[in-house]
């Protein structure tokens, strides 16, 4: 491989990377910028949506060469390794390490330990119970909103691995805890029903993505930001109409 | 004022729990925490002296995004590190769980109360943001031409002398 096409194929995975684990498209956009100007590449351009990237640079030796990328998998917010590729790519364009090396420091920037699955779900769990609070729910909807809670993560955490759409994951996981949270209503266990489906929707509604949209359209981006608030819109009504199809079926219930 | 105190203490405790969701290194969920309960602070005082949902999300997501890059200046790292936990008190996600409720049972009055709001709000945030970053971002470009010029100047006075 070439210098140009081992900065190419780091940029592109260092962008990957870094919309996956949350950043801004004017943040990759910046990064990659700096990078390929550091390594004296020249006619550099480069695209991006947060589905979709293109780069195109010629090297300091005259080399022209161009990359895409699709990024298939969604947006999974790990805001521990967007601190470690920001500072990567800083050391990178304060050091300008030898092109092949680019990839093993990608690596192991991004090798983190991270949190344990356990200690993810008491994040849930702690979130959850404020947003309780602050939606004035009893602690019979406490006691509810934490059984919910743990269901989605858990299915989030088994669905995933067979890589189950996110609209069908949203609707089998409403309408699991919708109808659970309605058995539990019948049994005298829920106050209010409609704050249970409200707080443990607030933990699937992409309140980030969807804020995201709207600043990008707002920042120039305007395809991406189109892009992300029709997603965002289908995966609401996925979540409402899991929470919806359970009401339908099972709401009799409540008025036995 | 009891009410209050317990709503920004609260607002802490969710962006500590968020901020675990969203993989904040441990070091810094006390920040993230931080955010929240200032974020939830400006917003509860600014509810009570504007009206306008547009107006008070704009001016409390301007708050929430001038911490997060007083942080990352601070910390440096990405302002979005600490931006992310501290705007969940600013997501409308109730009044956009009702308007979606409302379109999928096509209760129009539901719908029509909700929708409003939830794009202004939604406005409101983007705008507070965007307007932070942008200036942000120009004093930061503006700091590295004069650093670049600086430099060059001390080397052509190297070379003089």
């Amino acid at each position: 491989m070439s210098e140009a096409e081992y900065i190419l194929d780091f940029a592109l995975r260092l962008s990957e990377k870094m919309l996956v684990s949350g950043a801004n498209l004017e943040r990759v956009n910046d990064t990659v910028y700096r990078i390929c100007d550091s390594y004296g590449c020249d006619d550099v351009h480069f695209f991006s949506l947060n589905c979709y990237l293109t780069l195109s640079l010629k090297d300091a030796q005259g080399n022209r060469v161009s990359g895409q990328r699709c990024i298939r998998s969604g947006m999974d917010t790990h805001l521990e390794n967007l601190s470690r590729l920001n500072q990567l790519s800083r050391e990178i364009c304060a050091k300008k390490p030898d092109p092949e090396k680019l990839e093993r420091l990608l690596e192991e920037a991004v090798n983190t330990r991270g949190y344990s699955t356990g200690t993810r779900l008491a994040g849930y769990l702690l979130a959850m119970s404020c947003l309780t609070v602050l939606y004035n729910g009893g602690w019979k909807d406490w006691i509810t909103i934490l059984i919910n809670t743990t269901l989605i993560y858990l299915g989030g955490i088994y669905l995933k691995k067979p890589g189950v759409n996110r609209i069908v994951y949203s609707v089998s996981c409403t309408f699991v805890v919708g109808t659970l949270t309605i058995l539990l209503t019948k049994l005298g266990l829920v106050n209010d029903i409609y704050t249970v489906m409200i707080v443990n929707s607030m933990m699937l509604i992409p309140g980030i993505p969807m804020v995201n949209a709207f600043r990008n359209l707002l920042c120039g981006n305007e395809i991406n930001g189109v892009l992300e608030i029709l997603k965002v819109m289908l995966e609401t009504v996925a979540i409402v109409c899991g929470f919806v199809l359970s009401i339908y079926l099972f709401g009799g219930l409540i008025t036995w | 004022m009891v009410e209050a105190v317990k709503l920004v203490i609260v607002s802490f405790f969710a962006s500590v729990g968020f901020g675990i969701v969203f993989r904040i290194e441990r070091k810094y969920l006390i920040y993230a925490g931080l955010g929240g309960a200032l974020t939830r602070l400006v917003y509860l005082i600014l509810l009570q002296l504007i009206a306008e949902s547009f107006i008070y999300s704009f001016l409390a997501a301007m708050a929430a995004a001038l911490f997060a890059e007083f942080m990352a200046v601070y910390t440096k790292n990405p302002s979005t590190v600490f931006l992310y936990p501290s705007i969940i008190p600013l997501i409308p996600g109730s009044s956009l769980y009702y308007t979606v409720v409302g379109l999928v049972l096509q209760d129009t009055e539901l719908v029509r109360a909700n929708v409003v709001t939830c794009i202004h709000s939604l406005l409101g945030v983007g705008i507070g943001f965007v307007v932070v970053s942008m200036v942000m971002y120009y004093e930061r470009h503006y700091r590295a031409i004069r650093w670049k010029k600086q430099q060059e100047e001390v080397q052509q006075e190297c070379s003089r002398n």
